[in-house]
């Protein structure tokens, strides 16, 4: 199990590498949801620090891979690091 | 239907486990009516099963079943009045099924010593059963908790209510601490909890997974061995009480979040709806699948009786 600091943007989402800029959006919608302190799944599970955390990284996630520069920029980074092919 | 022992390694992908502990954060999501009429339905397909009442300090699963006043409880092997457990059995007015009813045990029950604890769980280790399902106690005592480590399975119950999930997840988090306790020596573990209390004062209550973090990073085989058996466990989560305005993907996105948080794999197996006449049932001390056959909470309890046993009803009669 990797901790939250160690996934890449991908994993956060949960989506593959080559996700589309809608599945990028569907899938950081559902999750913004799921860490929301209200949506009831979730609740009680996460301080409220954890839950900033998340949200703030899902958030840098999302306006990183729906950019496409930003993008580009992040997947070399990940292939030179050999996660990404 | 054969009475199969179908352990092989606990640990490996193939264990089907038949001994499930049936637990929930609090009182009133329903185990014992969940526990009572998986176990109607589960004799009905041919399986012999046993119901225990091991809800020490409120047991009820005799009422529910139909049975107000059994001559013999779990209360008589504990106090040495029958030698075995076996003899504590009572048979059902249903076709294979039984019950170890709680009926008679004292009121101070609840607080069993360790060495009857352990002269419980083996004993029920060696019965010879199908499936037997256990009611549990409510909350996070060490006699609950106890029930889902030594087995390494069971099914948690909880409704769609924030109180209910809430403890929920505080169950799931002490089985988890309790599981890493279980294989550690105890003053490996109390050296490790204080560790991780140094660094977070709610790490071993709120945060178990610290103590598996720090573990691998003090003994990365160590901790990847607790790892692994952490994954292997069949826990099982069922969302009881889910009525027509609430959101059906509660219980798997519960199960998403502990996999995903705390690396603990549960199954969702099913919602379970909402029925204004399980109160009649209870009340009438009826089976509520056999009174209301196609309701859609009796259909809901098929679904997740086949995701614990594998085989659909049709296969499990005609076998």
């Amino acid at each position: 199990m990797k901790k939250l600091e160690d996934l890449n943007f991908y994993e956060l989402l949960e989506v593959t590498f080559d996700v589309s800029p809608f599945e990028v959006h569907r899938a950081y919608k559902e999750k913004i949801q799921l860490y929301h302190d209200d949506f009831l799944a979730s609740y009680s599970f996460f301080s409220r620090e954890e839950r900033e955390e998340i949200l703030a990284k899902l958030d840098e996630a999302y306006s990183t891979l729906m950019d496409e520069k930003r993008r580009s920029r992040y997947d070399q980074l990940l292939i030179e690091r050999g996660i990404a092919a | 239907m054969s009475s199969g022992k179908f352990r092989i390694n606990q640990y490996s992908s193939d264990f089907i486990p038949h001994i499930w502990p049936i637990g929930g954060g609090k009182g009133g999501t329903g185990k014992s009516f969940i526990t009572s009429n998986m176990g109607i339905l589960l004799a009905r397909q041919g399986f012999k099963t046993l119901l225990i009442d091991a809800d020490l300090g409120a047991p009820n699963l005799h009422t529910i079943v139909g049975l107000p006043n059994p001559a013999i409880s779990l209360s008589d092997f504990l106090n040495k009045r029958v030698p075995t457990l076996q003899e504590t059995v009572l048979e059902m007015p249903i076709h294979n099924l039984f019950l170890i009813s709680g009926a008679k045990n004292k009121l101070d029950i609840a607080n069993l010593a360790h060495e009857q604890k352990m002269k419980v769980l083996r004993a029920v280790s060696r019965l010879d059963y199908d499936y037997i399902l256990l009611d549990l106690g409510t909350g996070t005592s060490f006699n609950t908790i106890d029930f889902f480590t030594v087995w390494d399975s069971g099914i948690f119950v909880c409704n769609p209510e924030p109180t209910s999930i809430e403890n929920i997840y505080r169950l799931i988090r002490s089985v988890y601490a309790r599981k890493i306790r279980q294989v550690l020596k105890i003053d490996r573990f109390r050296s490790l909890a204080e560790k991780a209390e140094a660094q977070n004062p709610d790490a071993t209550i709120h945060h178990p997974e610290y103590l598996l973090d720090m573990l691998k990073t003090m003994d990365p085989e160590q901790g990847g061995k607790i790892e692994r058996i952490l994954k292997s466990f069949q826990f099982k989560l069922v969302l009881n009480q889910v009525r027509r305005q609430d959101n059906p993907k509660i219980g798997a996105l519960v199960c998403k979040i502990v996999e995903r948080h705390l690396g603990m794999r549960i199954q969702f197996i099913g919602n379970v709806s909402f029925d204004e006449r399980v109160h009649e049932a209870v009340c009438r001390k009826e089976s509520f699948v056999d009174q209301y056959s196609y309701s859609q909470a009796t259909l809901d309890l098929k679904v997740i009786i086949k995701a614990i046993t594998g085989v659909t009803e049709e296969q499990a009669v005609a076998s």
